[in-house]
């Protein structure tokens, strides 16, 4: 039997995959707070980018987490 | 090239809506790479971030070059510009970013066109949903 490990872009990738589609259920308990997921689950939350990370890493110490901030659930235009 | 799927994003009036969004990693001198989700803004003048996620690159915001931004509603934000080096799938290049002075500036982070668009050819493909980079540049 051969294990297949997947690299950390790989992980990046399917987490990035699961929040683009999973946002919506999120913006329900999170709305303005950061999240950090590791393999399609939310492992930190803080009201701030390092809170969220560090909680992640006290989890997930071996893990990069991919970070997101969960918008308000209104229209954006951005244009800076 | 790499591609990025659309992010479906709830809102009140509109129902779920997909907006343009991409999986970058940010790391600053000789920090770890932070990998974060975006939006991609083609109207954003500069790449923008929030306070704390500056400071969890180990940066010392006020240290970098005062920048006043305003938005469509006449908002303003105070941010500092700062290098950084910026990861798109395996494309690694230094980029200026712009990160609030106000930790309570809920702005979305997102990149804009300065250092970015100037190497990529960024296509919105809305009927693919998604959000491709192609390098055009080696810059």
């Amino acid at each position: 039997m051969v294990l297949q490990t997947k690299t950390l872009e790989e992980r990046i990738n399917e987490d990035f995959l699961w929040l683009s589609k999973n946002t919506p259920k999120l913006q329900e308990s999170f709305q303005e707070r950061w999240v950090a997921v590791v393999d399609k689950k939310v492992v930190g939350v803080g009201d701030d980018a390092k809170q969220a990370y560090n909680k992640a890493k006290e989890t997930c110490p071996d893990k990069e987490p991919l970070l997101d901030f969960i918008p308000k659930k209104e229209l954006l235009v951005l244009i800076l | 090239m790499k591609c990025f799927s659309w992010k479906i994003e709830g809102s009140d009036t509109l129902g779920n809506i997909l907006r343009p969004v991409a999986e970058i990693a940010v790391k600053y001198v000789e920090g770890n790479w932070k990998y974060i989700s975006v939006y991609v803004d083609s109207g954003a003048d500069i790449s923008v971030f929030q306070h704390s996620f500056g400071e969890l690159l180990g940066l010392n915001i006020e240290e970098g070059r005062y920048a006043k931004f305003g938005g469509v509603g006449g908002g303003e934000v105070e941010t500092y510009i700062h290098e950084v080096t910026l990861k798109v799938g395996d494309d690694i290049l230094k980029a200026d970013a712009a990160f609030c002075k106000n930790p309570a500036d809920r702005v979305p982070n997102l990149i804009g066109r300065r250092s970015i668009f100037d190497i990529f050819e960024i296509r919105f493909k809305n009927i693919d949903k998604e959000t491709c980079f192609v390098r055009s540049s080696t810059e």
